[in-house]
């Protein structure tokens, strides 16, 4: 079965429990087994490409890695004073780790940050969007109103980028010199999301959408034994790894 | 025997605060028969926008105060109709062609909208095929919207209003945001929809484009009241007055009303310039384009005078505001810019936008204060920091009474119509002191009385102070009226057109 | 809940959500600076703690525009759920956060009864939020593993930049929005009705 196939809201439902389940162990070879299998059912079970999965990974694994040195530095329990930790600079780093008992720790947080990570590209890089909001609106009982709002909001991006550069262009070009994080784009652009929901909730409703009346739909996600069996198959198995993984 | 009407308004009376005291509906009655293409025509700021949105029920479900005032859709009352109802009778198709999906190809907008009205699903392909086929847009079905032209984008939408089979469409200044080819094909579309027994009903500030296809055009005046019926083309002439007292385009050929001026040294000249398409805008002018992206411009050169005006033609998405980003350091080029001899990659941007100023497509996105008579006042001081307070209101309020913009001094800029925000845009940046103005798009969504006080301005500016004008317009009356110089965009090239040669 | 909805006010939510969400990432690159910064002496994880205030400004901005029961958790579900959409790389783990970031927002403002909405209160659900979503990531991200004086920094520094977002600018944006008057017939903007011509 590909992955896209997997109804997307028992899919995210399944990713949910299973990360609130790792929230509850510290076994680095769980971590690391729940990222690896991630990845390769992504590379073997879907239509990610294997470029995608690197570009997505990037990011992910900085975040790893900033949080294992973390850890290897700061964990709780360790023997680091107060003055060590005002003078870190001072010490080499490799001193300082070959020092440490942090390693395990540090593994722990990294492991299970990737973890999570590979449960998230893999939702990420098999789900596509619209799909999962119209499934969250048959299978999870969002309102229509609230989920084509968000497709509306979501197809706005580029243009909301595009408005936001020329709206500081606009302002540079008054004399106005607006920094990185100025209020006043800001505000312009607020101004222009008011007016955006304006006329795209009226252009909606003009179009007959109306939050209460019943609608036909042309394509409804369904649920099949397939999918219950995966997200159990997901569950059952990150339990079973907590039962008798040992490290 | 009577025909029906497919919109009756009866004493409608609207304002956007409660207890304020401007109505902009204020009395409205109108009636529109079934079957026909109606044009109703009306000053900005006269209110035909929003007498489009409460005729829809729009307003006052999304704001607004309906203070009195009956409702009639084919003769059944609007009230009793919720929104899903109202669509087989009335929908709406918007200015912006931004703002009018929120799906991300027209298939799935197409499907969006029959869902909204319960048509059974095994339907929709049919149908969709069938409309895409009727109004020849078959290859845009799967397009992402956002990469469509502006004119792509309304054909879009008014597919959508056609595949929902509603016996009224209203289209709001619908060829506001595209050139005159593009409308000319919607138009042709609607005459269609009209041979099917569909009702059209538009509202413009132009006439022109609609004359052969009107049945009847009617004059809008103060407070969105009938000021006049029954025009079309065989009795438009008698009422030429009418459309002067209201400030509106009267159709005809466009006549100069000043001699062109001789040509100075150019102040901004372009030397081989290339411009590339890019997804976006890029972020730094500095970083290279994409390598594979097409060419908006090629090795393309021009000048433009000092003291003149100068347009740049071009139908919309052909790249003529990229170019002028290109000329303000805003986009990659590559290629020499001159900015009175100066190589426009020495030149700092503070310099640069100390002698040329820009006024935007959206003008709302260049207001820097909350106050109307502040935004010119803030301009001012830039122009001249040491000038007193006092002096600099007078002025200010002088320059806004020049714009007619005088009683809306207190107002927030963002409380205007676009018509009067452009407007104050303008004004700002001719208060900025710059000797180059560049301007996109000057006269879009006003009037015949505003546009031509915009331009009118500008040229006494010219005269008065040297000032050097471009404009970017999609157009060709508008060049050929008012323009000393023109260059179209085609072939990727600046090409210098005489006035003559735009064939009107 | 739906039902008082309207859809312009669900799409100004979700837009509003999409422009913080576009002026996080551009945040993003300023964070990622820190981050390298920091990654030698081990407090990478801080580099990104000054803008995570913006994590939250969508239910900020929200629930001060509209002042009605909700707002605060639905603004940042449908923030989560786009940024989903968008292809981050925790997938759906952000909806979770999304559903903490929303509640600790709006706590202070339901205990208030859903009545006050000047300063103070804002700042207060600021730093409570801050608390909870600090709480969260001690569960869900392991930082119960980190000892207590880095964690203090963090709090300290998420604290402050929430504040800053959420219990200053925010306010500010949307009464200057207010005044603007482009927010006619939202909450905030009262039952003001000046007659502005001369």
């Amino acid at each position: 079965m590909k992955l896209e196939r997997w109804n997307p809201s028992l899919k995210a439902g399944t990713i949910l429990i299973s990360v609130i389940l790792l929230s509850f162990q510290y076994l680095v070879s769980l971590n690391l087994l729940v990222f690896g299998i991630s990845l390769l059912l992504l590379l073997f079970c879907s239509d990610a490409r294997p470029r995608q999965i690197g570009a997505i990974l990037i990011p992910a694994a900085v975040a790893a890695f900033g949080l294992f040195v973390m850890g290897l530095y700061y964990s709780r329990g360790s023997s680091i004073t107060d003055s060590q930790l005002s003078s870190i600079s001072a010490v080499p780093y490799a001193v300082r780790a070959a020092m440490s008992q942090n390693l395990y720790s540090a593994l722990q947080l990294a492991t299970r940050l990737l973890a999570y990570a590979g449960l998230g590209i893999l939702f990420a890089l098999s789900t596509d969007g619209e799909y999962f909001i119209s499934s969250l609106m048959h299978q999870c009982r969002l309102s229509p109103k609230f989920a084509y709002g968000i497709l509306a909001a979501f197809h706005l991006m580029p243009g909301m980028i595009r408005e936001f550069r020329s709206v500081r262009t606009a302002f540079a070009v008054r004399g106005v010199h607006a920094g990185a994080l100025s209020l006043k784009p800001i505000f312009t652009m607020l101004v222009n999301s008011v007016r955006w929901s304006e006329s795209v909730a009226m252009a909606m409703e003009s179009k007959g959408f109306c939050g209460e009346a019943p609608r036909s739909y042309y394509a409804v996600p369904k649920v099949r034994w397939a999918d219950w069996a995966g997200s159990f198959g997901c569950i059952g198995a990150i339990i079973a790894g907590m039962l008798f993984l040992r490290y | 025997m009577q025909r029906e009407k497919a919109l009756q308004l009866e004493d409608l009376v609207f304002r956007f605060q409660e207890k304020g005291k401007r109505n902009i509906l204020d009395h409205v009655s109108l009636e529109i028969e079934a079957g026909g293409i109606t044009v109703l025509m009306g000053s900005s700021g006269c209110g035909k926008s929003t007498l489009a949105a409460v005729a829809a029920g729009l307003y006052p479900e999304n704001g607004g105060f309906l203070e009195s005032g009956d409702i009639r859709l084919f003769g059944r009352p609007l009230k009793e109709l919720n929104q899903q109802q109202r669509a087989a009778y009335l929908t709406l198709m918007f200015q912006n062609p931004d703002l009018q999906f929120c799906m991300n190809t027209l298939r799935k907008e197409m499907q969006f909208c029959m869902e909204n009205i319960c048509v059974p699903p095994e339907q929709m392909d049919e149908k969709i095929a069938c409309a895409a086929e009727r109004l020849g847009v078959s290859e845009l079905l799967d397009r992402r919207l956002h990469s469509l032209s502006g004119g792509e984008k309304q054909k879009a939408a008014l597919a959508c209003l056609y595949v929902m089979e509603s016996r009224c469409v209203l289209l709001d200044e619908c060829f506001a945001n595209i050139d005159r080819s593009a409308a000319r094909e919607i138009l042709e579309l609607l005459l269609r929809m009209k041979q099917e027994g569909r009702t059209v009903i538009a509202i413009d500030h132009q006439a022109d484009l609609w004359l052969d296809a009107a049945d009847e055009i009617i004059l809008l005046g103060e407070g969105g009241r009938v000021a006049a019926r029954g025009i079309c083309r065989e009795n438009l002439a008698a009422y030429r007055p009418v459309f002067q007292e209201q400030g509106l385009f009267y159709p005809q050929a466009p006549e100069r009303l000043y001699p062109p001026r001789p040509a100075g040294d150019p102040v901004l000249s372009f030397r081989d310039v290339s411009i590339r398409r890019g997804q976006t805008v890029k972020k730094k002018w500095s970083r290279k384009p994409e390598p594979d992206e097409p060419f908006l411009l090629r090795q393309a050169s021009a000048d433009f005078p000092r003291g003149c005006m100068t347009a740049v033609l071009g139908p919309s998405g052909s790249g003529k505001t990229t170019t002028f980003l290109a000329a303000l350091k805003q986009y990659p080029y590559t290629g020499t810019i001159l900015l009175n001899g100066r190589d426009l990659s020495r030149l700092r941007p503070r310099e640069l936008y100390q002698q040329m100023g820009i006024v935007f497509q959206n003008p709302s996105n260049q207001f820097i204060t909350q106050n109307v008579e502040e935004e010119i006042c803030a301009s001012l001081r830039v122009w001249d920091r040491q000038m007193p307070e006092e002096a600099c209101r007078q002025r200010a309020d002088q320059l806004l009474e020049s714009y007619q913009l005088g009683r809306y001094r207190k107002y927030s800029p963002y409380m205007l119509s676009q018509g009067q925000q452009r407007r104050l845009a303008v004004l700002s940046v001719l208060a900025g002191g710059q000797k180059l103005l560049l301007l996109d798009e000057p006269t879009y969504g006003q009037d015949d009385r505003s546009s031509r006080a915009v331009m009118q301005q500008l040229r006494q500016k010219i005269e008065d102070e040297g000032l050097t004008v471009i404009f970017i317009t999609h157009d060709r009356a508008l060049a050929a009226v008012w323009a000393d110089r023109i260059y179209e965009l085609c072939g990727q090239k600046l090409v210098e057109r005489a006035p003559e040669e735009l064939c009107l | 809940m739906g039902n008082s909805w309207k859809l312009k006010d669900v799409l100004l939510i979700a837009i509003s959500a999409v422009l913080f969400g576009v002026i996080y990432l551009g945040c993003t690159y300023i964070g990622g600076i820190f981050y390298g910064l920091l990654t030698p002496v081990g407090m990478a994880s801080l580099g990104y703690e000054p803008f995570y205030g913006i994590y939250f400004m969508a239910a900020a901005f929200g629930i001060y525009v509209m002042r009605k029961p909700g707002t605060g958790l639905i603004a940042e579900l449908l923030a989560a759920v786009l940024e989903c959409l968008y292809g981050n790389y925790f997938g759906p783990i952000i909806i979770l956060s999304g559903l903490v970031q929303g509640l600790g927002f709006e706590l202070i403002i339901a205990l208030k009864g859903y009545k006050k909405y000047d300063r103070a209160t804002m700042i207060e659900a600021a730093v409570v939020c801050s608390v909870v979503t600090m709480i969260y990531n001690l569960f869900i991200s392991g930082y119960n593993q980190i000892a207590v004086p880095v964690l203090a920094i963090m709090m300290v520094v998420r604290i402050i930049s929430a504040i800053i977002f959420c219990g200053i600018v925010t306010p500010i944006l949307a009464d200057g929005l207010a005044k603007a008057g482009v927010l006619k017939g939202y909450a905030v903007a009262g039952d003001v009705s000046e007659d502005l011509e001369d």
